[in-house]
């Protein structure tokens, strides 16, 4: 028997607004980094605001892909702190990896993300214990990520 | 007789780093421990190749565990005076018996506890671009540190 094809549910929409990025050249290649400067995760199964200035680090890879690897605390409506961590990648494109790194400015891109979730104990901790995907959209200084939980079912 | 294999190190750089306040804390994780939020505020790094500022942003989010160990997963960015962005990546522990950790969890000005009586160390790794300061990106380095009441300060030495 083949196993289930995964479902999902909408648990959240995560809105970024950053700082401007610097990039420089390194030896593993070229790299960017971003601050959030504001944001809010709002959805049926979660409410709350970004609380730090998130560490969002990238490399530019040749082939046009940015590799994306974030850390950020979220502060939820009852006050609980929630830690996020996501790796994945934006589907910039070569010429929009190369324009990113050049001038700062990124084309609305595609970007999937693997979250995962520290909560503390209680109505939030469900998400320590959720399998999740992000699926989303980044252009300059914004980013709209749609959150999805994998259901059990 | 000295083991031949043992690691030689050498001073590379010290990196003062003034943090932000307040930490933000997520206490009671159903894995045990906690995690925080420290953010980086400003700082600057100075040894015998190389000297500059830390670049705002960036920080660091430790793991607290069930055992009082500090895990650190720090990322932030040093800036030469030359302009060469270097990237910092660090992992490693802060540990003390129970009433120095009290202590340096709530420092007040003026307080300093001895870096004897704690254990602060850092397995670190550099990046930056391709030219004088890659020397940074092909060694391993230590770091020693030390908690003050306004930030964190560390000595990183180089793994010959």
């Amino acid at each position: 028997m083949l196993p289930a094809i995964p479902k999902f549910d909408h648990a959240f929409r995560l809105s970024l607004k950053f700082r401007e990025p610097f990039r420089y050249p390194s030896t593993t290649g070229h790299r960017a980094a971003l601050n959030i400067a504001s944001g809010t995760a709002k959805g049926p199964k979660f409410d709350a605001h970004v609380a730090d200035d998130g560490g969002e680090l990238m490399v530019i890879r040749p082939d046009g892909i940015l590799d994306w690897d974030s850390r950020m605390m979220l502060c939820a409506k009852d006050g609980a702190m929630i830690y996020l961590r996501a790796r994945g990648h934006i589907m910039a494109g070569i010429e929009g990896a190369r324009t990113f790194f050049e001038t700062g400015e990124l084309s609305a891109s595609k970007l999937q993300l693997s979250p995962y979730f520290d909560t503390p104990k209680g109505p939030h901790d469900w998400m320590t214990r959720s399998g999740f995907i992000a699926l989303g959209t980044i252009g300059s200084g914004l980013a709209d990520i749609d959150v999805f939980h994998v259901t059990a079912e | 007789m000295q083991d031949p294999h043992m690691p030689q190190l050498e001073f590379a750089l010290e990196i003062r780093l003034t943090l932000k306040k307040p930490r933000l804390e997520l206490n009671d994780l159903p894995q045990g421990g906690r995690r925080l939020s420290v953010q980086i505020e400003s700082g600057n790094f100075e040894g015998p190749r190389l000297r500059g500022r830390i670049l705002p942003g960036g920080g660091e989010w430790p793991h607290v565990r069930e055992d009082d160990v500090f895990c650190f997963d720090a990322r932030y960015h040093l800036q030469e005076d030359d302009g060469t962005i270097i990237l910092i990546q660090n992992s490693g522990y802060r540990h003390a018996p129970p009433e120095v950790q009290e202590r340096l969890w709530s420092l007040r000005p003026g307080d300093v506890v001895p870096p004897d009586a704690y254990y602060f160390r850092a397995m670190t790794r550099f990046e930056t671009a391709p030219g004088k300061h890659d020397w940074l990106a092909r060694h391993v380095f230590v770091g020693v540190g030390r908690r003050l009441e306004t930030g964190n300060s560390l000595r990183y030495y180089k793994v010959m």
